[in-house]
């Protein structure tokens, strides 16, 4: 591959006069800035009115409890002084006397957040409750009690019906919050300290991680695949317009006849593709790192204590080696797209293409693999895997360079097959294949 | 058979043909999938079980101090570690770190004694008894852990440590409590849960989650390719001229290739839930082994299409309509990528199981289907919901189906005049102000929501003062210099209208004691999640004094909101669009602005409001006025102050001075028009 | 020229605007009267963009006129386009074919578009495909024809229904020597047919060869309307080339 040092100045004027058509066009101004731009911040927006919406619906949304007990049992089922009283309560945060409310009252919504109503008491065990569930105007659930001491309580419920699933959330915790207070009245009552009946206590647990590692941690899982996607996607238009469309517009020929080697023209093209790709993906990035970090912000101003601080070298260590995945990722596209002669043809080419991109990259998404310096030869493998590690903050040189030396490696490779595609069609393989008869008229 | 119905036979085979033809499309649509979905699955299954398997295999080297735990416990604690994989324990003397209070955070002193002991290990556990305390037996021994959050071993050793942990300590609780009372006095109440789903059902509902967005990528996948090639691909074959000069109905034409677009998708459908099934008839899909469950998920899979059919009708015609109007197919692909995000949004399932929002979603385009597939799935196809859902994707689907037929309309199908074009060059103004608004109500939401969250006082402030008004400035400025007006004439500052100022302040009253009502209105149908209220969101506003928070609250917004507006977009669309229309727009996206679903109807309403008051008095001052008035009123009734009921009837004056300022804009500029036309004469 | 009654081509003030996003309102045709008899060969000459193919659109149906009326075979063209169409064969440059189809089924399907019976169907496309000599590659995909072949085809359709008027839009645009000559020779062809032919074109020698009579087109108007011997004694030139030039440019009216 001889690159000389004045044909490089014509490598990058034929790429910059690609990028000027490129950018000049709309549609590409409007996908490949635009849209990143915009798009995080209105999904992070619509999600989180989406996730208010059915809180705030679902919080004030009355579970309906059946209490079921044997049958010698239910008159004293709630009454004062009953082992059930203790649990009701707990159940329904209400006082005794508001447990069964009138059901004529209108419901005060102000205060009725994540409210528990007791519909009916039967008597009955086991299968009398499983009956009841499926029965049309069934509860939510149902809550088996016994009231002599020492009978389990037990909750009778669907998760696949429409409150089913919310009645055991809303449920589950308040009992046990009961059983917790049960065993501290007894511990009150016998004089024992509470602390005694714990004989094991968790103290919690400390990361030593730094900060900024962990938000870097938690990119490392998804941001390597995504990074791969989204530089594919910069790439894909570009590199089909660049070689097919050129093509289809007849300017193909045009660009064949400078007075420049066929090499070099092909260098300048994937230059302007790679850059392309480049800048989308760096959009994305910059789209998405914001809106997370603005949903991040307004999570911290909610109260909750969350300890991120962007990791910008970890994003600086991982930028050469995106740079030169671009550059092989717009080779590799082009060596296809170059022997395609019209848009759809091209398409139809680079698009099961794809797929070859995805499948690694999705591999090294899943937990477990590490880059060793045989995957490091891999070429899709090796990027994601770098990737994740160098969010992670390994150190591993080695294997560094081996994933930059073998990108460039197959991205020379690819440029080198493109132009033998390139030779061979000026050997007489026609240049176009009429699609038409004729043309267009005037 | 009749000559149509043999026209069109002919029209939809020789349709058929060009498409069945297409090797490579065929391959790609049909054979693939069969082949690709085995493969991925298998794939990831795979990984996944080797990255489990290798997780579990891992040796965990733990670096302990147990010695204050008591010897049962102890053993317990080594067993039920050993239980969980294999470990490699070292033991340490961490008294060093019993000095440090769990409680508060953690010193870097904590930190550095830590890490040191720590060392090469993935998790440090320490065990230490309140030193505090008179008696060592009065507190439990505490069990604390140190662990590196970025390594994912440590993490495993974490998770690992923690279930032995728990058991450990339901133990050790339950031994002592029979110790203390003789028995455990929770255990009264500790509730089983007994889930009674059924496990089709629940794994169908699982299934459902991403079933419909799954559907819909292939949807589109498939349906977009087939309707590029039958209405661009035409065109750009050059085919179509030839077409229409045949002595049949150009909607005939339309409804073939409609139909075929129809037909290949549903079999493109149908092949790929083939694959899945056969992935999951093969054992590779986790979680649907046994045969028989294979069978039911097969006649669920396909219910599930079949109630997907109306979707197929809609989608399939949106894109008929989109491709007919590229003249290439790059112009087509470059139209369908937002169409497909737009088309993504309502399969997003809705967690929750709402009434009002299931049934809302069953009659919305596209989501009802998503919904009515998940029913199907989740074994409950039968129901009312689903029919209803079904209904309703149908009648959407006939409204634009309906437009199909005159797609092949010969003038615009051969461009010599696009009417959409046309009516979009005329209508530059507006477009300009349109996206000027979209790009400051862009910037207020990024960066104002940025300045805001960094100190709300001063964001806000900076928010209005420093993006909104100079942003509405710039917009406005293109247009005046357009319509060759000064600035202050464009933004309608010029002209005082007093009589409507006068009446838009009347208005104020009303106004305010409504927005109270309409909260409230709004509360019963979407309540605001806890914690959210009015208060937590203001937090330092509240603080401010009295002055302050007007100048904040009202002035501020008054000034800086409707000058972007009801000035600078107000006056753009104003050129190209009626009353209505401008009102419509500018109320809308005033709401969105505000950035909340639940301040959307409010601030919309008053934005109509404004709007109209702007538009009858060709003035800004009026709309200045009521805004600062409203706004004023809400902070004096959250000082404690309260709007008397009877002041609503201001309203009445109010608007009768509207009118009448009206009348007397549309008298001025009769006599302007008539002088203008003496003039020329 | 037998004096027939009823013209098979008329125009009457046709007229068509448009409304260009950049020029705002277009005038491409401006008022077009023309009169052409059964079995004659008439030509529109004119520039690129002087309104030839706006015209022979509207007449084929396909664009519906701004203002005036259009007869073909005395039918109107707005009133009742399907039947018009029935009547007419129109064939333009960007006429393609279905890439994946073959001559043969191409001509099976635009047969049954125009409601030709099926028995009847099969024995003309018989003849068509003896005619021109295409039985040998019949059966081949369309895309694998090379230019002559898919000219005969595109030929073949257009006569199918045997149409009693034959409209062309610049037909020999972008063929080769063959094909012109090929086509040159199809049109004189339709002479002997009785067949009505109206074609555009902006090369003078086939004007010269072919037509009967010629129509000068330029800016959306017929300047001069007549045989070449009336033209030529308009303009007092012998060359058709300055024929053309004087009248385009002298602006002299028909």
């Amino acid at each position: 591959m001889n690159i000389q040092p004045t044909s490089f100045r014509v490598v990058l004027r034929i790429a910059w006069m690609e990028l000027l058509s490129s950018v000049r066009d709309r549609m590409t101004v409007l996908y490949a800035i635009v849209l990143p731009l915009v798009l995080y911040p209105v999904l992070l927006f619509v999600a989180v009115q989406v996730y208010l919406l059915v809180r705030g619906r679902e919080q004030h949304t009355e579970v309906r409890l059946g209490v079921m007990a044997p049958s010698d049992q239910v008159q004293q089922v709630g009454t004062r002084g009953s082992p059930t009283e203790g649990i009701l309560q707990a159940v329904c945060m209400r006082a005794p006397d508001e447990w069964i409310p009138d059901s004529t009252a209108p419901t005060d919504t102000a205060t009725n957040v994540e409210a528990v109503r007791i519909v009916e008491v039967r008597s009955g065990a086991r299968e009398e409750a499983l009956a009841w569930l499926s029965q049309t105007d069934a509860p939510d659930a149902v809550l088996l009690v016994g009231t002599a001491l020492g009978a389990q309580t037990e909750l009778v419920y669907d998760s696949t019906t429409e409150r089913g699933d919310l009645a055991a959330r809303r449920i589950q915790p308040r009992l046990a919050t009961q059983a917790e207070n049960l065993r501290l009245v007894t511990a009150q009552r016998n004089n024992v300290p509470p602390a005694r009946m714990d004989a094991v206590a968790d103290g919690g647990r400390r990361d030593l991680s730094p900060n900024e590692s962990k938000a870097a941690f938690l990119m490392s899982f998804l941001l390597p695949m995504l990074l791969v996607f989204m530089t594919l996607s910069g790439a894909f238009y570009p590199a089909i317009d660049v070689t097919a469309g050129e093509r289809e517009r007849g300017t193909h020929d045009t660009t064949l006849l400078l007075p420049v080697d066929r090499a070099t023209v092909l260098q300048g093209k994937i230059l302007a593709v790679a850059a392309l790709a480049m800048t989308a993906t760096l959009l994305n990035v910059l789209a998405l790192g914001l809106s997370v970090g603005h949903l991040l912000t307004m999570l911290k101003g909610g109260g909750a204590s969350l300890d991120f601080d962007v990791p910008w070298t970890a994003f600086a260590a991982i930028t050469p080696l995106a740079l030169l995945f671009a550059f092989f990722v717009a080779a590799s596209l082009m060596v296809f797209a170059s022997r395609a002669k019209t848009f759809k043809e091209g398409q139809a080419a680079l698009g099961p293409l794809q797929m070859l991109f995805y499948l690694p990259a999705m591999a090294g998404a899943m937990p477990g693999l590490v880059l060793t310096k045989t995957l490091a030869c891999v070429p899709v493998l090796n990027v994601v895997l770098a990737f994740r590690d160098l969010l992670k903050g390994r150190w591993a040189p080695v294997e560094y360079s081996l994933v930059a030396i073998s990108l460039l490696v197959f991205a020379l490779l690819a440029v080198r097959g493109a132009t033998w595609f390139l030779q061979r069609e000026q050997e007489g393989r026609p240049l176009f294949a009429f699609a038409s008869f004729g043309r267009k008229s005037a | 058979m009749s000559a149509r119905s043999r026209s069109f036979a002919s029209l939809v085979r020789v349709e058929c043909l060009s498409i069945v033809r297409d090797r490579r499309a065929m391959f790609a649509a049909f054979v693939l999938p069969l082949v690709l979905f085995p493969l991925l699955f298998w794939i990831s299954g795979f990984l996944e079980r080797s990255g489990k398997e290798r997780m579990e295999s891992m040796v965990i080297r733990y670096a302990l101090d147990v010695r204050a735990l008591d010897e049962v416990s102890r053993t317990e604690l080594l067993t039920a570690l050993r239980e969980e994989g294999p470990i490699d324990e070292r033991m340490v003397d961490a008294t060093l770190l019993c000095g440090f209070d769990p409680d508060s955070a953690a010193t870097p002193s904590e930190h550095e004694q830590a890490t040191a002991l720590l060392g090469e290990a993935e998790l440090l556990v320490s065990v230490c008894t309140d030193p505090s305390q008179a008696s060592a037996s009065e507190t439990a021994p505490r069990v604390r852990r140190w662990l590196r959050s970025t390594d994912e071993a440590s993490l495993e050793a974490d998770r690992r440590f923690t279930q032995a942990l728990d058991k450990v300590r339901l133990s050790a609780r339950t031994r002592r409590l029979t110790e203390l009372f003789g028995t455990d006095p929770g255990a009264v109440v500790l509730a089983k849960a007994a889930d009674q789903a059924d496990p089709t059902t629940a794994r169908g509902r699982k299934f459902g989650l991403w079933a419909p967005l799954i559907l819909i990528f292939t949807l589109v996948g498939s349906a977009s390719w087939v309707a590029l090639a039958a209405f661009a691909g035409e065109r750009e074959q050059g085919t179509l001229e030839t077409l229409l000069v045949q002595p049949i109905d150009g909607r005939l034409i339309a409804q073939a290739k409609y139909v075929v677009v129809v037909v290949v998708t549903l079999a493109s459908l149908s092949v790929n839930a083939l694959g899945f099934l056969a992935t999951a008839g093969l054992g590779l899909i986790s979680g649907m082994d046994s045969a028989g469950s294979a069978a039911l998920a097969a006649g669920r899979v396909f219910a599930a299409i079949g109630v997907y059919v109306p979707c197929v009708l809609l989608v399939c015609a949106v894109l008929c309509l989109i491709t007919a109007r590229a003249k290439t197919f790059r112009e087509g692909q470059n139209l369908l990528l937002p169409i497909m995000l737009v088309l993504l949004l309502p399969m997003v399932p809705l967690p929750g199981r709402d009434p009002l929002l299931l049934w809302s979603a069953a009659c919305t385009p596209l989501a009802g289907s998503a919904l009515a597939v998940r029913e199907t799935l989740a074994g409950s196809g039968l129901s009312w919901l689903v029919a209803t859902a079904c209904a309703a994707q149908l009648a959407w689907a006939w409204l634009f189906v309906r437009r199909v037929g005159r797609l092949l309309d010969g003038e615009r199908a051969l461009a010599a005049g696009d009417e959409e074009r046309e009516a979009a060059a005329r209508a530059v103004q507006s477009r300009r102000a349109l996206r000027w608004t979209m790009g400051a109500i862009f910037a207020l939401y990024v960066v104002g929501g940025a300045l805001q969250a960094w100190n709300l006082v001063l964001g806000l402030a900076l928010t209005l003062w420093g993006i909104a008004l100079p942003l509405a400035l710039l917009s406005a400025r293109g247009t005046a210099r357009r319509a060759r007006e000064s600035l202050g004439q464009t933004l309608g500052l010029t002209r005082v209208a007093p009589l409507a100022l006068l009446g838009a302040l009347l208005l104020a009253p009303a106004l305010a004691l409504g927005a109270g009502e309409l909260f409230a209105l709004q509360q019963r149908i979407l309540p605001l999640p806890d914690g959210y209220n009015a208060e937590s969101m203001l937090g330092a506003l509240l603080t401010l004094p009295l002055w302050a928070k007007l100048f904040l609250i009202a002035i501020t917004p008054a000034i800086c909101e409707e000058l972007l507006f009801r000035g600078a977009l107000l006056s753009g669309l104003r050129r190209d669009h009626g009353w209505w229309r401008t009102t419509l727009i500018v109320a809308v996206l005033f709401g969105l602005v505000h950035a909340s679903i639940y301040r959307f109807l409010p601030t919309g309403l008053l934005g109509a409001i404004l709007a109209m008051t702007t538009l009858s008095s060709r003035s800004l001052w009026p709309a200045i006025a009521l805004h600062a008035a409203y706004n004023g009123l809400l902070v004096m009734q959250g000082e404690g102050w309260t709007v008397p009921a009877a002041s609503a009837w201001l309203a009445l004056p109010g608007l009768a001075l509207l009118a009448l300022q009206l009348r007397l804009v549309q008298t001025q500029d009769q006599e302007h028009h008539a002088n203008e036309a003496q003039q020329r004469a | 020229m037998e004096a027939t009654n009823r013209p098979a081509i008329e125009a009457i003030g046709l007229k068509k605007s448009y409304h260009d996003p950049k020029r705002g309102r277009v005038d491409a045709v401006r008022g077009i009267n023309l009169r052409i008899m059964p079995g004659e060969i008439f030509g529109l000459l004119g520039q690129n963009g002087a309104g030839k193919t706006s015209t022979l659109r509207m007449l084929a149906t396909i664009l519906p006129p701004s203002e005036g009326t259009a007869r073909i075979d005395g039918i109107d063209v707005v009133q009742d386009p399907i039947e018009v169409r029935r009547r007419l064969g129109f064939l333009s440059g960007s006429t393609g074919l279905y890439p994946r189809l073959t001559p043969r089924e191409t001509l099976q399907h635009f047969g049954v578009l125009h409601g030709i019976a099926p028995e009847r169907l099969a024995a003309r496309i018989d003849e068509l495909l003896g005619v021109f000599d295409m039985r040998p590659w019949a059966d081949g995909r369309c895309e694998a024809l090379s230019t002559g072949q898919r000219q005969k085809v595109s030929i073949a359709r257009a006569l199918l229904h045997d149409p009693a008027v034959l409209i062309l839009d610049e037909p020999t645009t972008g063929l080769d020597v063959l094909a012109t000559s090929a086509m040159i020779e199809f049109i004189e062809s339709r002479r002997a047919a009785g067949t009505c032919v109206l074609f555009s074109t902006h090369v003078l020698s086939e004007a010269e060869r072919l037509c009967d009579r010629i129509g000068i087109i330029h800016q959306g108007q017929v300047l001069a309307c007549g045989t070449k011997e009336e033209l030529r004694a308009q303009t007092g030139a012998t060359w058709l080339e300055d024929v053309f030039k004087r009248i385009v440019l002298g602006g002299a009216t028909a």
